[in-house]
């Protein structure tokens, strides 16, 4: 049995034009140096199937509730979820112990999941986009956030810059390449989205404090973590191509990635 | 001032500004689902998401001529078809007037 999901940039265009599955390793227990990790695998028809058959009867309810584009992301979310967990846990990926409960209504069919393993405090995040899905997990019980998109979704860039960068950084901004002016943004984007999800900050509040700056070359940085109460935001090599891909962590915590 | 209330009926201008809220929405989300939105359904339980969102609100602010809103009363005024009209309605000017 395979328990990880590792998408290569072969495996990428296996996923999208192919059935053949993703290339799966097998992880081992939890790392012991405090490093957070990042895993992130590409949806496609054969994972979709492969996910399927991970997933519990009240995370399939949920799955045929939503429209097929957001209902494959979902299927992949969890079943890569559940293998990364699955592989520290040294549990069948199917058996892993996951609950939703949202926390405005109190619903367990939706909202933020965790692992409800006895004896763990690991902290979970899962985000989706495009044909990318991520899941990220900090073993030393710190929260975590993780936030991928994809640029086909920026179809007008200026719209959402004044969110996102001061007015100094625009006109480095307006000189970009169109792509690496998405890319930019969408850096940002992510960098805001993740942190509101680590910290529990509301997105609002968060776009505003995230204080990003772009150099000539389209280099991203956010605000640093003492400016962001200890929250580490970095961008992380995106496991699809058009798509970006960041996590927050508590500061100096150690991040591995696919 | 640049309030333009004129009413709740449909007719006036909250049931034009509610148009022009669902057909920025279509842009981003197409139109099935932008016309089938009940006024007070919230966004994120129909999985609009956060992104939709801030792209939808601030094309409505520039259509509208809106002063961009704290960013921290983001989810008070974005959080549904009703929400958006209101806060349209009370601090912005219909495009025709803009």
């Amino acid at each position: 049995m395979t328990d990880l999901f590792r998408a290569t940039g072969e495996d990428v265009a296996a996923a999208v034009g192919t059935h053949r599955p993703a290339r799966l390793a097998r992880a081992g227990p939890p790392p012991d140096d405090g490093c957070a990790e990042v895993r992130q695998a590409v949806v496609g028809p054969a994972l979709v199937h492969h996910c399927a058959a991970l997933l519990s009867p009240a995370e399939r309810a949920r799955a045929a509730r939503a429209r097929p584009p957001a209902r494959d992301r979902f299927t992949v979310a969890r079943g890569l979820l559940r293998s990364v967990l699955g592989g520290r846990l040294g549990l069948h990926p199917a058996r892993v112990p996951l609950a939703a409960r949202c926390p405005a209504c109190g619903g367990r069919d939706h909202g933020p999941v965790r692992l409800m393993a006895d004896g763990t405090d690991w902290r979970l995040s899962v985000s989706h986009a495009g044909l990318l899905v991520a899941v990220a997990v900090d073993y030393a019980g710190h929260p975590v956030g993780v936030d991928v998109e994809t640029a086909a979704r920026t179809a007008d860039p200026r719209v959402l810059e004044p969110r996102l960068f001061g007015p100094a950084q625009r006109p480095r901004l307006a000189r970009l390449p169109p792509g690496e002016r998405r890319t930019a943004l969408l850096t940002a984007w992510t960098g805001a989205e993740s942190y509101a999800k680590a910290s529990g900050t509301p997105l609002g509040a968060a776009l505003a404090r995230i204080g990003a700056t772009v150099d000539d070359d389209g280099r991203v940085a956010v605000a640093r973590p003492d400016a962001l109460g200890g929250w580490w935001v970095r961008a992380v090599p995106a496991g699809a191509p058009g798509h970006v891909a960041s996590v927050t962590t508590r500061d100096g915590t150690g991040l591995r990635t696919d | 001032m640049r309030h333009t209330r004129e009413g709740d009926d449909g007719s006036g201008t909250t049931g034009r500004l509610e148009a022009l809220v669902r057909e920025k929405l279509a842009e981003r989300i197409g139109d099935d689902l932008a016309g089938s939105i009940g006024r007070g359904e919230e966004f994120h339980d129909l999985g609009i998401d956060s992104l939709d969102i801030v792209t939808v609100l601030a094309a409505l602010e520039r259509e509208c001529a809106v002063d961009r809103i704290v960013d921290g009363e983001l989810w008070d005024v974005a959080h549904s078809v009703d929400a958006l009209v209101r806060h349209l309605s009370e601090h912005g000017a219909f495009p025709e007037r803009a």
